[in-house]
């Protein structure tokens, strides 16, 4: 089975999914702000019925490249872990995140969201 | 407060608009940058700065805002004031007084954004996390003024030590 494609590419901020064994792996980058809210909810939303239909154990958000996320964003990030805590156990799949260090204010909202649900979230 | 000295301050009065808010919280990073020289509290400045202006977007019945940033020598250490002022309506005035009261509330503002976290996750419009987010992770205080229509929300935190605790090299 193929991921179906729903790459978005708008100035100030693009989404990059690729499909790599039992993995999803996407790539964020630019600002993650009020021009971006809309698509990247639905963009998460799309993630998730492909992570189900490919029944991948993981998917990887790269956050290296994201220089900012506001609060609606962020809550689509919400939304998405609490629809996948509700899966049943085993169609569950864990959300990895690779951080930027550099970017002071991913340390402090990426481990609000791994607290959210510890199980299924974890930062590298 | 009393015996400060203001050491660096912005004034911004405008209409912002969603690409004036990107640009109003880079121009906030790099003057503090220079001002504060620590990444890590001008990452901090700059999401509390963008989380009002966007506040402004969504709830100004006038578009206009006016955002004040101080910078202040204290006794204590310095502090950093944040003042985001504009117009609303009063459903939204008293709706802000709420939110704010549940904040100076809190004891745990962490619990207070998890459990705020999973409350936004089910609504369908807004996210509602804006404020809980700048308390949670700037680890600066939120407050909130309301005048008729007039709503000035207020971010505040010592962001150094006094400055005769500061290491000398």
């Amino acid at each position: 089975m193929e991921l179906a494609n729903f790459s978005v590419m708008e100035p100030g901020f693009s989404f990059e999914p690729s499909h790599d064994g039992e993995m999803l792996l996407v790539r964020f980058t630019g600002n993650a702000d009020m021009n971006a809210m809309k698509i990247l909810s639905s963009c998460l939303k799309r993630l998730h019925d492909e992570a189900v239909r490919l029944q991948v154990r993981e998917v990887m958000c790269d956050f290296t490249g994201l220089f900012f996320m506001n609060s609606s964003c962020f809550k689509s990030f919400v939304a998405w872990i609490t629809t996948v805590e509700a899966l049943e156990p085993r169609a569950r799949y864990r959300i990895r995140m690779r951080s930027n260090m550099q970017l002071h204010w991913q340390k402090r909202s990426l481990e609000a969201l791994r607290c959210l649900a510890e199980k299924i979230v974890t930062i590298e | 407060m009393n015996g400060h000295v203001n050491a660096a301050a912005i004034r911004l009065d405008f209409r912002p608009h969603i690409d004036l808010v990107t640009s109003a919280r880079k121009f906030v990073s790099d003057f503090y940058e220079h001002v504060l020289g620590d990444a890590d509290t001008v990452s901090r400045v700059a999401l509390a700065t963008h989380e009002l202006l966007e506040n402004v977007i969504k709830y100004s019945s006038d578009g206009r805002s006016h955002l004040e940033i101080e910078l202040m020598e204290t006794s204590l250490g310095d502090v950093l004031r944040i003042r985001a002022r504009n117009r609303t309506t009063v459903q939204r005035a008293g709706e802000l007084k709420a939110l704010v009261s549940e904040l100076e509330a809190s004891t745990d503002p962490f619990a207070l954004y998890l459990k705020m976290m999973r409350r936004s996750g089910l609504q369908q419009e807004g996210s509602g996390l804006g404020l809980i987010r700048i308390r949670a992770e700037t680890d600066m205080d939120v407050r909130c003024d309301v005048d008729g229509d007039v709503v000035t929300i207020i971010v505040e935190g010592q962001v150094a030590p006094p400055r005769s605790t500061q290491p000398t090299v």
